[in-house]
């Protein structure tokens, strides 16, 4: 199983989660999923998901300027997009929670 | 732009996604190739093509990402059809003097029309309108011959001939319409992806 194409259909949760509470601009959000575990990510993938989220109005976005290079948008969660992490959170766990009755059961 | 200092493969690189995704919104791309900067200023030069892909990938990764459309490119014009293009056109004043000479006997009209038709199919679009017009001129001109013979006069005449020139117009018109046009925005695959 290729981890990436697992994680491709995760993406959207994985990027709204890792903006619950925090404000921040793409390479940034790159570095935190990468830390987290995400190694084999695309990074193109993760600004186009932020991209499309925002478009799909789940996010705020806000320019802000940089001393050391060109301006930068930072991306928060607005209400919508808690609603959405709400409601991909809860499928996220019974789609696992299906995976681990049937990976753990026994043959019959 | 206020950018870090970047290799020059990552210059490159960076331009060249600018280059790629040059038709998307003005915003979405400044806010891009900043995150992108920052990233080829952190990386190591032999690093680049490992971590991001090739600027083609990266930018055809983020377009289907971010839900967008990936324009098809312009097919090459060949010699032969730039070739092709200015015979039609050189041929066109011409093709005046043959419809004036000819093209008012019945017999010679098919001959006018068919040598239009072809000479149509292989010119860009505004020549294609001129061979257009040549060609629905040259259609009334049948229809009207049609009437002056004396299989049918009067009104049923004109009606017929009427009927033949529109039905030759409308075929010319359909049957060389698609040929050297570019593709209108219609005829894109809503879904075609890398």
């Amino acid at each position: 199983m290729d981890p990436a194409q697992v994680l491709k259909g995760m993406l959207d949760t994985a990027v709204l989660g890792a903006l619950r509470g925090r404000r921040t601009y793409g390479y940034n959000l790159v570095r935190h999923l990468r830390e987290q575990g995400f190694a084999e990510i695309a990074d193109a993938s993760v600004y186009g998901t932020l991209r499309r989220l925002h478009r799909a109005e789940l996010l705020t976005s806000e320019i802000v300027e940089s001393e050391t290079g060109p301006p930068r948008k930072y991306y928060t969660l607005n209400e919508a997009g808690v609603a959405e992490l709400a409601r991909s959170t809860k499928t996220w766990e019974e789609i696992t929670a299906t995976m681990d009755r049937i990976l753990n059961q026994e043959g019959t | 732009m206020n950018r870090p200092h970047l290799s020059a493969t990552g210059t490159q690189y960076l331009k060249r996604v600018e280059d790629l995704l040059a038709d998307i919104d003005d915003d979405d791309r400044a806010s891009l190739l900043a995150d992108l900067a920052d990233q080829l200023g952190e990386l190591p030069e032999s690093e680049v093509s490992e971590r991001l892909g090739t600027p083609e990938a990266f930018a055809g990764e983020y377009r289907h990402s971010a839900g967008l459309e990936i324009p098809l490119p312009s097919p090459p014009r060949s010699q032969s059809a730039a070739i092709a293009m200015t015979l039609s056109a050189l041929a066109l004043p011409f093709g005046v003097l043959v419809l004036l000479s000819f093209g008012g006997q019945l017999v010679f009209g098919p001959f006018v029309l068919a040598i239009e038709w072809i000479l149509a199919r292989v010119s860009p679009r505004p020549l294609r309108i001129a061979w257009s017009l040549l060609a629905a001129l040259l259609a009334g001109e049948i229809g009207y011959l049609l009437t002056d013979t004396h299989v049918m006069e009067g009104v049923p005449a004109v009606v017929v001939g009427v009927v033949v020139a529109g039905l030759i117009t409308l075929l010319f018109n359909r049957t060389t319409r698609h040929n050297a046009d570019p593709p209108s925005s219609n005829d894109l695959d809503p879904v075609h992806r890398r």
